[in-house]
Order: C-alpha cells, then structure tokens, then sequence
C-alpha cells in the first residue's frame, strides 16, 4: 500500500475514529472498519483488504499527533499475521496484532514519556487493562465470590488498581540484580515469613502464602545452607513460598522437583558472582515464563484467551489448584481491595461427623437434622487446601496447632488426650506430680517435646504410684483405643507439627462479637 | 531491566514522569523508566460528566517505596479548582470524580507525617495566644526543627517550631536556583483543602554563599492533623496567601 493511502487513512481515522473502548474495537471489523471502508472507497477497493484493516487498526489504537505511520510498523506487524493467521481469518484479528505490538510485542520500546510509535501505545494499553479488567470482573472475581468466604464485593476501580500491575508484568516480565563477588544472596526464614537480602540490605519480605521466584545467569550453584552444601540446578525458576514458621523452597534437579525446608531463624545463602534474575510474577507456576508473558503470546491463540488464562488459571472453568496458578492470586496473596484482608492458600480444618458423615467446618455438624456438636473423642478432624481470606476484621479463620495421627490421619490437639493418658482412671491421681512435670519439661521448647519426654516417663511407670492398678493404655490421639492404635510403639504421637486455619464463628453478645469456640 | 538499587532513584524518575506526562482524556498517558513505569487511567463515571483517575507508579524488580513523599495535586485547566490525591503503599493514586476536560497533576514534595500544630500546654483548657509548639501525631514527635529533602534531594525544607510562630525554611546547595520561588502548603488531607500556604523566594544567603535560602514565618493554630508539602521549584502552582 503506498505511503499516501496511509496519510488519508490516519487523517480519516483522527478526525472520524468512535471512542477507543473495548466495545468498539471487538466490533472493530464490522464498525469502524467498515465506517471507513466506505469513506475512503478508493483506497479501500484494493486487493490488499487486510493491509487497509490493519493501518486503520493501527491508526486508530496507535498514538495520537506523532506523524505519519512509519512502513516499517505496519509491514512488521504485517508480517507477523502472514506468518500465523490464514488470509480469510485477518481481519478479524489484526487488533490483537495490533494490541500486542502497541505493547511491546515484537519490538524494544523506548522509555520516556513521549507519545511516540517507538514508546508503548497508551491506546493499546488501554485495550489490554479493558480485557483484563473484564476477565477479572466476569470471571474470576463471581468465582472467587463463590469459592472464598469473605471475598467482598469489587467495583470497577478496585478492579482498574488490580489490572496495572497485571498489565506490567505481563509486558515486562523479568528484572536482573547483579550480585557480585564479594555479596550473597540471603534467604532468612522468620515467624514472620521470608526475608531476602542481599548482604546486609533487604530486599524483600515474603509473607506466608506469597511467592518469590527467581532464576540466575548460570546453570548450577552451591547453596549454603545449615548443614552444609546444596547443589542447586536453574534449568527451571527457583520459587520461595513462606508458610507457617517455616519456608519451602522449591528446586529441580534433573526435571525433578525437589523441595527442601528452611526452619524458623535458618537461612540459606548464594554467593556471588551471579547475576539474578527476578520474575515479576510470582505465580510460582512451572509454566509462568510461557503463559505470563506478553513476550510468549503465540498468535494462533486469541489475545483475549491468552489474558483470560493468565489472569484466572489455565482451565475453562476456574479451579482452585489451577486460580493459585494464575497471575491474580498473587496480588490478592498481597491484599484484597476495597476490604484489606488477603488471600492464601493453606490447609483448614474440616471435621467429619461420625454420625452423619457430613464434613463441616466450626463447631457443629452443618447437616439440619444432626447438628451435633463436635466432640475429638468421636468425630475426625482433617485438612483440606483451600483460598481463605486472612486479615479480615473479625477474623474468619485463625491458626491452630495440631498433630496428625500416624495411625489414623485424625488431626488432633495434642492436649486432647493429656488427662486420659496421665491421670489413675482408678483413682484419679496424676502418674507425675506437677512439680516434677516442671522440671522435666524445663529444657523442653515446644508442646511435642514436653510430651515426647512425658511419654517416655510414662512408659516406665506400669502402675499407679497411689492405688496400685495397672497403668491403661497410652495413646495421643483422641480417636485411639482400638487395636491399631495402641499397637503404635510411640502412642500415635507424629514426628512435627502441623498448622491448620480453624474457622471462627461469633456470636453477638449486648452488640459485643465474642468467638464462639 | 535491572531492578533498582535505589528508593531516590525511583522516586525521582517517578516525580519527573509525573510532570512531564500530558494526559488524554480517551487513552489516558503512560511513561516507561528504567526503575517505575507510569500509567494515567481514565475512565468516564456513570453520571457522564465526570471521569475517575487512576495513577499507577509500579517499581519494576518489587522494591519497596516510601510513596508517601510525594503527593499530586489535580487541577482543572483555567480554574481554582483542585483535588489533592494521596499515594497507597503500592504506589497508586485514585481520583473518583475529576471533571472530564482539560486537567494538569502537578507532583508535590510531601512531609512523612502529619502535623499538629496547637497551643502548648498551658494547664488549663483554655487557648493562649503565645506559646505555640509543633507536635506531630503518630509516630514522629517534632519538638525540634526537621530537614526534609525534596525527592531529588535539590532543595531542602525545615519546618521550625517557633513560640508563637512557624516558621518554614527552604534552602538549597544549587546556587543556580536563586530567584526562583518554591511553593508549600499545610492542607487538611481528609477533604483536600489548604489550611495555610505560601511562597518563598530562594535568595543568597548572607552568611554562607554555599547556599541560597528563603523563609516564612506565620502564627498558626489548628488541632487537626495536616500534611506539609512543598514544590519543586518550577512547578509552582500554589497561589501567594
């Protein structure tokens, strides 16, 4: 198409062009196209109708009052839909094309704010916050609404205070931190979280459920950790995922993955020289550097599908395990507009009826015709991976210490079992005095310990100090008494903690909420 | 990209994309860095006549950013009006209700932390008119003068409690600023409006000609927290009080 065919396209489009909103340009072939089809027939009554769709897309998304379209970005992006679209299909495409390149697809844009072909096209921004703003608004946010307990409401601006972020990321996906000879790389695990450093500066604080994933300019590294070395391969990204008091960190070896966990006050260094590459998003998915970034976006799919499935997982319809995945999680991991609060991914604690069957959380049996209170002598509890909303005001959920038992995966207060286990059923006399509790447990830290070390005293005492009888059966967990459990060496008592979100309910006393525990 | 290695570098490159970038009202204005992109949404409301503004500042590598150092002011071409609009930890500026037209943002250099500014303790409940001191609500106590650095660290600002005045001192080591005139204001945040204002003239100092400096000094009184912002020197668009 020659050069002044363009000119009269970009004055048309100047002066005649609608609104640029997401509406008018999904109805782009059959609007505006067509408007100025008719307008300038001369030019448009040519062989060429997929060249004359795609410089008045450009005209019209591209920057305003910058000069004629230089041939070279049109031909370029030309170029690219001859590669991947077949002849009857381009025209209905060339706007994503033409989104995709107005981004930064394809080219190196320049920084400034000048508004110029060669900078990113505020126009085509636009249209990509338009798309995203609507995925989250018609997909993710009425699943999550379904799914999370807590998860308010979103107006259009909360969402707009979501997409930005998005948007960046997906543009420019990767940043690089030289670390250099003499400095190193920190990882410190705290109650708090994960804190990354570099030297003595830091960088970053990871809570738990939020991600931090990186990759180097190397393929192997050594990292230290407490005791000793680890080889570490960056064939894939590194991800950091802060749980409670503890922090996973998720390497692979020859494709594999293998996970290791740095404990409270731990920390894990790299050393330099290397250079270390940041990924914006945090997704932690293995497949983040191909589906979250503009620079990946293969043509043959359609830009909307590809901002759909960054934005609320891979799946047509939204699944938990596939939404953490996504490119939203990990704002909301952060906070939760217009309420606070934030998102995450964490085991929570179900009980099962032992009448009913039916699984709940809270206090009491949510099936009408049961409604039996829990009690851990009788019904199970255990845990399932779900999105909660922390940090609301009251809490939903709270976090609970329990010990899964090695026999029947009863999720159990330690304490549970405390009194059964240490007092006569004769004659209701404690084995242990207190005061000698206390100085058994005087170098003990955690509730595990303490009852590790009260098990083994207990184990040796085959007779009530006071009336004699035998001593009953040991057993940890509240459900034991059966022949399985008491058959366990240790009385079902596991090797670690585990931590587990509790639902709280409340109820409202004199206009007062107190948790109904 | 490199992730930035400095909070100065970013907001600088920030405060400097925020008074150059002309914004549409249709496609909104976007400006890339090294450190921060910029982005200006705009969007019309319901009721059709005004639009919301939404600014983004995001800092490419997640470093973190005291935002609170900077504040915009938002105001409409050829009228008094103004809206003052306050960054949230993530970098991001919301205006709800802008009037569709012609609008300027102009960055400001924003005091930490809130003032207040009201009689000292007397004993009793009633005001005295003398004996004025500075207090800061939160987590700063000013009893003391304080240095505040413009964003590009140019000029400086100090806030001096007097007895019965305050005094607002602004100087520079850029001897090339002399003359030129810095704005500043006391505004009440929770509905944007300018409690006190004024303007001063950077001058040579007659004691140390390393600098060139200027002062304001006025009675004040007022319970309410306020925030003390400054401009940077070409980019005055406060009014003379």
């Amino acid at each position: 198409m020659k050069h002044e065919k363009g000119i009269q396209i970009l004055a048309y489009v100047k002066t005649h062009a609608p609104t640029l909103n997401l509406e008018n340009v999904i109805d782009f072939p059959h609007g505006f196209l067509r408007q100025v089809k008719e307008a300038l027939p001369d030019i448009s009554d040519n062989s060429e109708p997929d060249i004359f769709a795609l410089i008045t897309a450009i005209c019209w998304i591209g920057p305003s009052n910058t000069g004629p379209l230089p041939e070279t970005i049109w031909s370029t992006i030309y170029d690219r839909i001859v590669l991947s679209i077949k002849f009857d299909d381009r025209i209905d495409r060339v706007i994503d094309f033409v989104i995709a390149f107005g981004c930064g697809k394809w080219r190196k844009v320049r920084e400034g704010t000048s508004n110029s072909w060669y900078h990113i096209w505020p126009g085509a921004r636009k249209i990509l916050a338009d798309i995203a703003e609507r995925a989250i608004r018609k997909k993710a946010n009425p699943w999550l609404k379904n799914s999370v307990k807590g998860f308010p409401d979103m107006g259009k601006a909360d969402i707009r205070h979501y997409v930005h972020f998005f948007i960046e990321k997906l543009l420019f996906p990767e940043f690089t931190m030289p670390v250099l000879e003499n400095e190193s790389f920190i990882i410190e695990c705290s109650d708090q979280g994960a804190t990354l450093k570099k030297n003595r500066e830091i960088m970053n604080m990871i809570l738990p459920g939020m991600k931090y994933v990186f990759s180097a300019n190397m393929e192997k590294a050594e990292m230290e950790i407490e005791t000793g070395k680890k080889h570490i391969s960056f064939d894939y990204p590194i991800v950091i995922t802060p749980g409670n008091k503890k922090v996973y960190i998720l390497l692979y070896e020859n494709n594999k993955k293998k996970p290791f966990i740095m404990n409270q006050n731990e920390l894990c260094k790299l050393k330099g020289p290397f250079t270390l590459k940041r990924w914006e998003c945090s997704c932690g998915y293995i497949h983040c550097g191909i589906r979250h970034r503009l620079s990946e976006w293969k043509p043959e799919i359609k830009l909307k599908d590809f901002v759909y499935s960054a934005l609320k997982g891979v799946v047509k319809e939204i699944k938990t395990n596939s939404f953490i995945n996504s490119m939203y999680f990990p704002d909301l991991a952060i906070d939760v507009l217009p309420t606070g609060g934030r998102l995450r991914f964490t085991p929570i604690e179900y009980k099962k009826c032992n009448k009913c069957d039916k699984e709940y959380e809270g206090e009491t049996c949510i099936n009408e015709e049961c409604k039996r209170v829990f009690d851990p002598f009788r019904d199970k509890r255990f845990s399932k991976e779900v999105i909660i909303m922390l940090g609301l005001h009251p809490e939903l959920y709270i976090l609970k210490e329990r010990y899964k038992c090695p026999v029947c995966s009863n999720m159990y207060d330690i304490y549970d079992n405390l009194l059964k286990n240490t007092v006569c059923s004769f004659c209701n006399t404690p084995y242990i005095e207190q005061s000698c509790l206390d100085a058994l447990w005087k170098n003990e830290q955690t509730d595990l310990q303490k009852v590790r070390k009260l098990h083994k005293i207990l184990m040796k005492t085959d007779t009530c100090p006071t009336c004699q009888r035998p001593r009953g059966e040991i057993c940890w967990c509240p459900l034991g008494g059966d022949k399985l459990h008491t058959r366990h060496s240790f009385g079902c008592l596991p090797q670690r903690l585990v931590y587990v979100y509790s639902r709280v309910f409340y109820k409202i006393i004199a206009g007062d909420m107190y948790p109904y525990l | 990209m490199d992730i930035p290695n400095s909070e100065t570098n970013i907001l600088n490159e920030a405060f400097g994309f925020l008074k150059q970038m002309e914004l549409s009202m249709e496609t909104g204005a976007y400006a890339l860095g090294e450190s921060v992109s910029v982005y200006m949404d705009v969007w019309n409301n319901q009721d059709k006549k005004n639009v919301s503004l939404l600014v983004t500042c995001y800092v490419f590598g997640s470093f973190s950013v005291d935002w609170n150092r900077i504040v915009l002011l938002l105001s409409e071409t050829g009228k008094e009006s103004f809206y003052f609009g306050f960054f949230n930890s993530k970098g991001q500026v919301f205006f709800p209700m802008v009037p569709s037209g012609s609008i300027h943002i102009t960055p400001y250099n924003r005091f930490t932390s809130k003032l207040i500014i009201t009689p000292a303790d007397t004993g009793g409940d009633e005001p005295v008119d003398a004996d004025f001191s500075l207090a800061a609500k939160g987590t700063q106590a000013l009893n003391e003068p304080v240095d505040y650095p413009s964003v590009d660290e140019r000029i400086h600002a100090v806030i001096i409690p007097a007895d019965t005045h305050i005094e607002v001192m602004v100087y520079s080591e850029h001897r090339e600023l002399e003359g030129t005139v810095v704005g500043f204001a006391f505004i009440d945040p929770d509905n944007s409006t300018i409690v006190e204002q004024g303007r001063i003239t950077l001058l040579q100092d007659q004691t140390d000609s390393k600098y060139v400096k200027g002062s304001w000094k006025k009675r004040m009184e007022t319970a309410i927290p306020l925030v003390f912002i400054f401009s940077d020197p070409e980019e005055n668009i406060l009014k003379d009080s």
